[in-house]
């Protein structure tokens, strides 16, 4: 379903010169598995899922999202996507009711059929009782609700979470992360980005650790702890980031 | 004690913080700083526009019947062409714009010797010639009483050395009058009202939705950018129009049940009837538009609702130039303020409210604001098109710039301009007003010298390379002195042409010639005006301005920055053509022959050639053979200029064939 290769993203920074974000990175996520995507803040997570998400344009390389390139055919790519960055994006004016009909409507769906898509999430949810509140009065875990809902309304069948569970409480977050699991068996393809091993060793069938834009380690667990000979993801992690002694300084200034 | 050590802290951090924060400083120091430069250069700019296309236009005066005395007085005594036409109904003749000014003088009948002038306060050119005859009449009031006495040899009183009076009769209709006093502020509010409407719109759709992260969802939906963009326009344009009628309804209202008399004759509620409040409405959707999509296009450049505030305030002052330039005494839209958006628009209400409005201007001007409006729309879509201009995050290059000032060589370059401009303004043209010869030497080498040193060295770079201290051997020096001898009459030609377009005020003449200073010796004057700006602008716009932004840019930016520039420190609108050229030529030298001397010498000569020429000769006596006289010797000269670098080039290009064509970008440098 996703398939990246060579990706490569470089930006200019005066101070530092040029930065590659994202550095000839290649994987592959298939239909009813979730990616974890892992690597310290700064380590180009954000700007691959952007780049798929087609928001960048990568500097080289291709990537292609449910058969479709995310440089030539844009639309399709985002017609077949669900994305969920970290920060919800939801309008604080509009009732959680209104954002999904508003993105049923730009997504192209007809009147009948998003009415009862509407429905279907709002129940699914559990948001009956706030989806006319206006958004900016939830909590945030509400709010998070609701972001997935908006994600999914036009059924796409792949997924994007870039960090979601950022700033929720621990029952918030084991909600979040219930409900992509439940996604990720109806058949959906997920990638989920994020820097807390925890929730990746939960959910993630297989793992791709990211480090200054290049790809360290790609596979399952059981992969990663034969490659490094590691038992827990956070050993493994560390051990992959041995290689280089000041990251974490540099990543601070990213 | 410990109290104040606390305050001092705190402020202590505030300031450090305030101080990093660009927006801040913008809005707070370099915004207050510029505001009037910029709200009065602006306005008396558009003025002298109007005032030079009236000098030379003339007035047309209307006497009851032919007048010898008053018609030979005028000729011989006013500075501007004058018309005759003779008609009993005077007034009749105004109203119709047949004449600018009537003039009525019964001289036989003493001691009834008032001049009655007629005129209109609805008509600008009307207006000018009241001055201008009032004004004549007045300085020679004593004169006329020999002129009198030609008539008076039968009676013989006292009235007749009574020096004459003068009296006006203003003839535009109650309504004109009523409209003038309402049209002197309403066209102004609604401009502010549609440039804040559409504002607070703009500045929460985009910077706010991109502080809350409602783009990124947005634009990973199939919806196409495009569309987003057009659609959240469309809202921002409504939102303005919508406080526009609620204001134009409220106004209706409020004249309807009359509880505002503003004329005291009772005519305002004709004024402003349903007609009038639709050709406003109308008049104001390409306006709207056009601030709609410069205002999100602005607030896009912020990252959260607050900074796009910040970001949009200044463009809600520039906007009140213009409109302020409209509703000033005496501008019309039968001048070349039809041509300037927002100015335009507020003239065309004004206008319509005086009910003067004549046709012409209407449709001029609101094909003027569609095309604006146009062009705004398509370079904000393109704009917001742009990777990262609305997602945050994405535009980390962007972001980073900012935080090394020292490293960025166009932005040391801009802010230091902006430095020097203000230096000008506040510092040494009230210096140069006060001294003149230690006002200029302190601008000249305390100010723009020493700003091109600073320049190059707050960037660490080297001053023989950033400069271009290179000789350029013997054909470079020859070369900067028949290019120059040979572009000065090309320069003045194309000036004399423009002077046509752009009539120069006497008063402006006038202040030229005083700043020759006839008490200063050839020598004193030469080193004065030729050789000292000569050195110290070249060191600044061909030395450290071309030099620092020829390291991002390649040679025709560079060319046509460092010439505008260069042009805008001239402060003169009359000035900007021929010294943005003459920036141009010389940013071109210092290319050709890789070396700054050429410039110098080229200045100096241009200067030192401007200040025998221009006086001896005099702009009137520029014809097309300056032309013929000077393409020959700018081709020769220029020849000569680029001859070593060219030769240069030729052996380099032996050793190396891969280095063809570095010279274009890099060969002053070396």
């Amino acid at each position: 379903m996703i398939n990246v290769y060579e990706l490569s993203r470089v930006f200019y920074d005066p101070q530092r010169g040029q930065i590659n974000a994202v550095n000839r990175l290649s994987f592959t996520a298939e239909k009813g598995q979730i990616l974890g995507l892992l690597g310290p803040n700064g380590a180009g997570k954000t700007t691959t899922l952007r780049i798929l998400a087609t928001l960048l344009d990568p500097t080289s390389g291709h990537a292609t999202l449910n058969g479709f390139d995310v440089v030539k055919e844009p639309e399709k790519v985002r017609a077949s996507l669900g994305f969920l960055s970290s920060t919800t994006g939801l309008y604080p004016r509009l009732t959680p009711e209104e954002t999904l009909r508003f993105f049923g409507q730009i997504n192209g769906m007809e009147k009948m059929q998003l009415k009862q898509r509407i429905d279907e999430l709002i129940t699914e949810f559990g948001i009956t009782e706030y989806a006319r509140v206006r958004c900016e009065k939830l909590s945030s875990g509400m709010k998070q609700k609701v972001s997935i809902a908006r994600a999914l309304v036009q059924y796409p069948p792949v997924l994007v979470f870039d960090e979601p569970t950022v700033g929720l409480d621990v029952i918030a977050a084991a909600q979040t992360m219930k409900t992509i699991l439940e996604y990720k068996k109806r058949g959906k393809c997920i990638i989920y980005s994020t820097h807390i091993m925890s929730e990746v060793e939960k959910l993630c069938d297989r793992i791709a650790i990211i480090h200054k834009g290049s790809l360290q380690a790609l596979g399952s667990m059981e992969d990663l702890r034969k490659q490094t000979g590691k038992r827990y993801l956070e050993d493994i992690f560390f051990s992959l980031m041995e290689t280089d002694h000041d990251s974490v300084q540099n990543d601070m200034l990213m | 004690m410990q109290r104040w050590i606390e305050i001092k802290t705190v402020f202590v951090k505030e300031m450090t913080e305030i101080m990093r924060n660009t927006r801040i400083l913008i809005a707070a120091f370099a915004f207050p700083l510029l505001i009037f430069p910029i709200v009065f250069g602006g306005m008396s700019w558009l003025q002298d526009l109007d005032r030079g296309q009236m000098e030379q236009t003339g007035i047309r005066v209307m006497l009851p019947s032919y007048n010898q005395d008053i018609e030979d007085f005028i000729t011989e005594n006013l500075d501007i062409p004058v018309q005759f036409f003779h008609t009993e109904e005077i007034s009749k003749s105004i109203i119709n714009d047949e004449a600018d000014i009537g003039i009525v003088m019964d001289m036989q009948k003493a001691p009834e010797r008032n001049l009655w002038l007629y005129y209109t306060a609805s008509r600008n050119t009307s207006m000018h010639a009241r001055q201008k005859i009032q004004q004549l009449f007045s300085e020679n009031r004593f004169e006329w009483i020999n002129k009198f006495l030609k008539y008076d040899i039968s009676e013989f009183d006292d009235s007749r050395f009574v020096p004459l009076t003068i009296d006006f009769s203003d003839v535009a209709s109650d309504r004109e009058r009523s409209g003038h006093r309402v049209a002197k502020i309403l066209p102004f509010v609604l401009i502010m009202i549609l440039v804040s409407g559409c504002s607070f719109a703009a500045v929460d759709l985009i910077a706010g939705e991109k502080e809350r992260g409602c783009f990124e969802t947005l634009l990973v939906s199939p919806v196409q950018r495009t569309n987003v963009i057009i659609g959240k326009m469309s809202i921002v344009v409504f939102s303005a129009l919508i406080g526009l009628i609620s204001n134009m309804v409220s106004l209706f209202i409020t004249a309807k049940l009359g509880f505002f008399d503003l004329t005291g004759e009772q005519t305002f509620e004709f004024i402003i009837g349903i007609e009038t409040i639709a050709v406003i409405f109308l008049c104001s959707l390409p306006m709207t538009v056009l601030f709609a999509s410069l205002l999100m296009f602005i607030s896009a450049g912020a990252k959260s609702y607050q900074s796009g505030q910040t970001l949009l305030m200044p463009f809600t002052f520039l906007a009140m130039i213009p409109a302020v330039t409209a509703i000033l005494p005496g501008m019309r839209s039968d001048s070349i303020l039809v041509l300037i958006p927002v100015a335009n628009i507020v003239l065309v209400m004004r206008e319509l409210l005086e009910g003067t409005l004549k046709i012409w201007p209407l449709l001029v001007g609101n094909l003027i604001n569609v095309l604006a409006a146009s062009g705004v729309v398509i370079l904000t879509v393109r704009g917001l098109n742009r990777e990262g201009s609305l997602v945050p995050g994405s535009s980390t290059d962007s972001d980073r710039m900012l935080k090394d000032f020292r490293n960025d060589p166009v932005k040391v370059v801009f802010i230091g301009f902006i430095v020097v401009w203000l230096g000008m303004f506040y510092v040494m043209a009230p210096l140069q007003a006060d001294n003149l010869i230690l006002g200029l030497l302190l601008t000249l080498w305390g100010l723009i010298f020493c700003a091109g040193l600073i320049m190059v060295k707050i960037q660490n770079l080297s001053f023989r390379k950033t400069l271009s201290l290179n000789n350029p051997g013997w054909s470079g020096w020859l070369g900067a002195v028949i290019f120059q001898t040979g572009f000065l009459p090309v320069i003045l030609f194309f000036n004399h042409l423009l002077t046509n377009l752009l009539p120069l005020p006497d008063q402006w003449l006038e202040h030229f010639s005083d700043a020759l200073m006839p008490d200063v010796s050839t020598f004193g004057l030469l080193m004065l005006m030729a050789v000292s700006p000569g050195i110290t602008e070249e060191i600044l716009f061909r030395g450290a301005i071309l030099g620092s932004l020829r390291k991002k840019w390649s040679m025709t930016p560079v060319i046509l920055v460092s010439g505008i520039m260069f042009g805008l420190l001239h402060f003169s609108v009359y000035r900007l053509f021929g010294a943005t050229m003459i920036g141009f030529a010389l940013a071109w030298m210092v290319y050709a022959s890789g070396s700054i001397y050429p410039a110098i010498v080229a200045h100096i000569l241009n200067n030192a050639l401007a200040l025998v020429v221009i006086p001896e000769l005099g702009l009137q006596d520029v014809n097309e053979y300056w032309l013929l006289l000077g393409i020959p010797l700018v081709i020769l000269g220029g020849y000569l200029l680029s001859f070593r670098t060219a030769k240069r080039d030729l052996k380099r290009s032996a050793v190396n064939a891969s280095n063809i064509g570095e010279s274009d970008h890099g060969g002053g440098s070396i």
